[in-house]
């Protein structure tokens, strides 16, 4: 067991590390962006690019190193700085180097001009964490809740409007489901603010802005989890040793609970834990349209502002969180259910 | 059918008991050979039951489905409705800036729901016109319009709004406990004791919200010069802070002084400031009177002095449509309380903006164009009275009549004033019904809609068919092959489908521009790992079944064990997964739009969707209705996905008879 784990999550520091080389390189190649500001501003910037490898300074125009990105001269000064672009692959090997030596990830171009982008994701990660935290304390029990409601009455009218109800909502797309709690509940009943409450806004309005988000974060797991539970509830419900369970003389709540439940939950715990490595990530959507300073919000701002090294750290982030999680879906399942041997040959 | 087979391949020869077959000789002509028999040929039987194919079979399965059958429905009706959007009479190529945004509209006028009126609330009635201000009565629906009997107070002069007091208030200029003075001094006039004058003026009581306080005192006098030309000062009435109507005699009053005339007369009320806080009267109306004896002058003068609505005064004050103010004063005049109704209604915005406008210029080349076609009859340019309708019972002319001739230039370019048919000038035939509203450009939104889910649907099914084609290819070779294949080929997908696909979009998007080719390979290049990694499953599992090692046993290529033994068992859940990638398509189209690296150059329903987002809050018709279409095409395809796996899966062929 042990080795697999290892196995697996060597094999996923692998992936991640050809995932985010490639990512890298092509962004890398889109053209470069000026940094906005004062000469200053612009020249500390670029400075700051040399220094990382990214750009390369001459003290005279030089060719063989593509376009001209900037050129500058201090007052007083005897020569003119000149800026090129450093060949991509170079870079590459700087940005590794860079990572490995200092776990520098570069600095923001526009959003905060020359503030590191870690820091700018620290900042905007609490926002989409409390949100997520929230989302999924209220989702989990909701939905497992009526998953199970829907089993045990199977095919009676209750489980045919949950199962209709889920059906219907889990077809529907995010983005549509938060513009029209905007719009009913802020902009029709105005019982709610139509967006993310600001840190000075009265406690009251800020416990109330939460409202809309977990709802639209919530109702899509709420939905997946109702429908994966009353499956495998209904797959027990079904089983030999419940039968079994019942003509040792259990009650019905005995059996449902001691036995069906239990086994029911086998599959979906695994898929509960992932959910809370996804607590780090920020639903990109729903943060552009209730203006959330979150980490999803960042990658809309990042990709507005052109701001690419904020962009790729982002992605980064996202792109390790997927795999965090898929590794540990898989772990996971081998260490609740005794029945599945992880990595076992055939 | 198999034991059929048997009984003639094995035919079993029917012997009499204890017989030798060696006693018996058999000669050609004991046998007969049936194939001889002229025109007679041996035939399996044929089915006595009616036979079925595997499509026929699923789809009569597929048909018991009520839900899939009912979601398959919608995606036909929805199809065939976008893929014959061209035919609406609606133009959505020319932006038309003065039919944007109007509200939807299915039913006529006055039906009061989807009949393209909008609810207005707590806008400004203006007593004036009777109607709500700055709306015409005409494009309210009759019997909408309700009144509030709550006045609105306003503390600036308006144009709307009604009445109030004219707040007189001490300068600051003007220092502490000093006298404010209001007087009307451009307009002096000749007083006479015979001519029975007579001031009442209105005051009123009340202390100010901003923390300024009413005066305690407040007098009236009439000053001028008397008939040695000395100054005069007479005080006529103390009213003090005592507010109601005030009626003073000056004639008697002047009489009373041992006054007939006094020149250059004006009257001024003063009052004094507080030490601490500015003072400030309050005067609700004035009406300076007097009686027939006296002269024109005299009489326009006092007429311009008094008023009734301390807001009319100020307003047109400041807006300087009176030229010069009546009443001066040194401290500041402002307007206080002035007041206006509130109002609800319904605007008929098609009538307002589509029916009959007057303030639409019309060309001569216009007009010569109608009367080409026959509609119109000018004789005389210059003159527009000679203007006719040739059917003025018809609605085919959009000139109904002309009122105003405006030469533009001295080039002989006419520019005229009339009543406009819009719609008809825009050139429908009737007035149309824009059943979804229009969009900020003016096109009309149900045709957009359709037109975009056109272009999306379009790309959906594309890029289905190529990432069912790559995956299914892919998810074969790697799961019929399997070992060291398998796992060098898995490699590639895991790195693929690790990166999240938003990513993948964002960067493809940035990379190669936002056009419709480049969406389609963004979508291509992950789009096709769930199909692979589907059909690899399938192959696991059944690859190792006795039915596909009896085949291979009997030396069955690669290629047949792949097409006719262990696909067809995997299709059905392979094919519903592709069908199920079409919404998801389109999902994604939207969810990169509304990231604003959406579409450019081509409608589709994401960039439809993002772009109308703004308007959530004013015309939420142009976001619901397109929300609505989406969300309905994503349940159906759920639906008749489920219908279609079900379907398709060859294990519940020829059940539930």
């Amino acid at each position: 067991m042990g080795k697999y784990i290892a196995k697996r999550l060597a094999l996923a520091v692998v992936t991640l590390f050809i995932i985010l080389s490639l990512t890298f390189i092509l962004m890398k190649l889109l053209p470069f962006e000026m940094p906005p500001g004062t000469d200053r501003e612009v020249f500390s910037y670029f400075e700051n690019q040399v220094y990382l490898g990214y750009v390369t300074r001459f003290e005279e125009e030089t060719s063989g190193y593509g376009r001209l990105l900037w050129s500058y001269r201090f007052e007083g000064a005897k020569s003119t700085y000149y800026y090129y672009q450093t060949p991509v692959m170079l870079q590459y090997f700087y940005w590794l180097k860079n990572i490995v030596t200092e776990w520098n990830w570069g600095v923001s171009r526009s959003i905060l001009p020359n503030v590191s982008a870690i820091t700018i994701i620290m900042m905007r990660l609490p926002t989409s964490m409390y949100l997520n935290i929230i989302s999924v304390i209220v989702s989990v029990p909701l939905g497992i809740g009526l998953g199970i409601v829907a089993a045990l009455n199977k095919n009676k009218p209750v489980d045919h409007f949950i199962s209709t109800f889920v059906m219907i909502f889990i077809s529907i797309p995010s983005f549509i489901l938060i513009t029209f709690s905007i719009w009913i509940f802020a902009y029709q009943l105005q019982w709610l603010p139509s967006q993310w409450a600001q840190p000075t806004d009265p406690d009251e309005l800020k416990a109330l802005s939460f409202i809309i988000p977990v709802f639209a974060l919530s109702f899509g797991s709420v939905c997946g989890y109702c429908r994966f539970v009353r499956a495998e509830l209904c797959e027990v419900m079904e089983s030999e040793y419940l039968l079994l369970a019942r003509t040792k003389g259990l009650t019905k709540r005995q059996a449902i609970l001691r036995h069906a439940l239990r086994n029911a939950m086998v599959p979906i715990v695994p898929a509960i834990l992932s959910e809370f490595i996804g607590i780090l990530g920020g639903s990109t959507i729903l943060e552009r349209l209730y203006a959330i300073n979150g980490i999803g919000g960042l990658f809309y701002d990042a990709l507005q502002w052109k701001d690419y090294n904020v962009l790729f750290v982002d992605m980064a982030l996202f792109t390790t969180i997927s795999l965090v999680a898929g590794v540990f879906l898989d772990l996971s399942y081998g260490l609740i259910d005794p029945r599945i041997r992880m990595g076992a040959k055939k | 059918m198999e034991n059929e087979e048997k009984n003639i391949q094995n035919p079993v020869i029917e012997t009499a008991e204890g017989m030798n077959f060696d006693d018996i000789e058999f000669t050609e002509y004991d046998f007969e050979l049936r194939h001889q028999k002229a025109g007679e040929k041996i035939h399996d039987e044929k089915f006595q039951t009616k036979p079925t194919t595997f499509v026929k079979d699923a789809f009569r399965r597929f048909c018991k489905n009520k839900a899939s059958v009912v979601g398959g429905v919608i995606i036909g009706v929805l199809l065939l409705s976008s893929f014959l959007s061209f035919l609406s009479p609606y133009d959505i190529t020319t932006p038309a800036a003065d039919i944007a945004k109007l509200m939807p509209k299915l039913f006529d006028a006055g039906t009061g729901w989807w009949d393209g009126t909008q609810e207005f609330y707590n806008k400004i009635y203006d007593e004036e016109t009777k109607s709500p201000y700055g709306v015409k009565m005409d494009h309210v629906v009759p019997g909408t319009l309700v009144v509030n009997e709550e006045r609105q107070y306003y503390s600036s002069p308006n144009e709307y709004a009604k009445g109030g007091y004219y707040r007189v208030l001490a300068d600051t200029v003007l220092g502490k406990g000093k006298d404010v003075i209001f007087f009307n001094s451009y307009r002096k006039f000749n007083a006479k004791a015979s001519d029975e004058l007579k001031i009442t003026f209105v005051l009123g009581d009340e202390d100010g919200v901003d923390g300024k306080r009413i005066a305690e005192d407040c007098t009236l006098y009439i000053v001028g010069k008397d008939a040695l030309y000395n100054d005069v000062r007479l005080k006529l009435y103390e009213a003090g802070k005592v507010p109601g109507n005030h009626d003073v005699d000056v004639s008697a009053k002047m009489t009373e002084a041992g006054f007939t005339t006094i020149e250059e007369a004006q009257y001024r009320f003063e009052f004094t400031t507080f030490e601490d806080v500015a003072a400030y009267i309050l005067i609700e109306s004035v009406n300076a009177t007097c009686g027939e004896s006296a002269s024109a002058k005299v009489k326009t003068t006092l007429e311009g002095i008094s008023f009734n609505d301390a807001n009319w005064v100020a307003y047109n004050t400041t807006t300087e449509k009176y030229p010069e103010s009546y009443w001066q004063s040194n401290g500041i005049r402002l307007v206080y309380k002035a007041y206006a109704h509130l109002c609800s209604y319904r605007y008929d915005q098609y009538k307002a903006i589509l029916g009959e406008r007057d303030d639409v210029k019309i060309g001569w080349s216009l007009i010569d164009s109608y009367i080409k076609k026959g509609w119109c009859e000018m004789s005389n340019k210059n003159d527009v009275s000679t203007f006719k309708l040739t059917h003025p019972e018809s609605d085919e002319c959009p000139i109904r009549s002309l009122s105003k001739l405006d030469p533009v230039g001295a080039s002989g370019v006419y520019q005229y004033e009339g009543i406009v048919l819009y719609y008809r000038y825009k050139g429908y035939s009737a007035m149309p019904k824009f059943v979804f509203g229009t969009d900020a450009s003016g096109y009309d939104m149900l045709t957009l809609s359709l037109s975009s889910l056109k272009n999306s649907l379009f790309l959906a099914i594309i890029t289905s068919a190529i990432c069912l084609v790559i995956g299914l290819v892919w998810g074969s070779v790697s799961g019929y092959f399997g070992g060291n294949v398998d796992l060098f080929m898995e490699r590639i997908t895991d790195i693929l489908s690790g990166v999240p696909w938003i990513v993948v979009m964002t960067l493809v998007m940035l990379l190669l521009g936002r056009n419709f080719i480049t969406f389609g390979i963004a979508i291509c290049l992950t789009g096709w790992i769930g199909t692979s990694s589907r059909t690899r499953t399938q192959f696991y599992r059944f690859k190792g079944r006795e039915y596909v090692l009896a085949s291979r046993t009997l030396g069955a290529s690669d290629a047949r064990l792949i097409f006719r033994h262990i696909l067809p068992n995997g299709l059905g859940t392979i094919v519903t997964g592709s069908v199920l990638m079409i919404p998801s398509t389109i999902f994604s189209e939207a969810t990169i739009s509304y990231l604003g690296l959406g579409l450019q150059g081509t409608s589709s329903f994401g960039v439809l969707l993002s772009e109308n987002q703004i308007n959530l809050r004013t015309r939420p018709a142009l976001i619901v209705w397109p929300s609505i279409i989406i969300s309905l095409l994503m349940i159906s395809f759920n639906l008749f996905g489920n219908g279609l796996r079900d379907a398709l899966n060859p294990t519940l062929k020829g059940g539930e008879q």
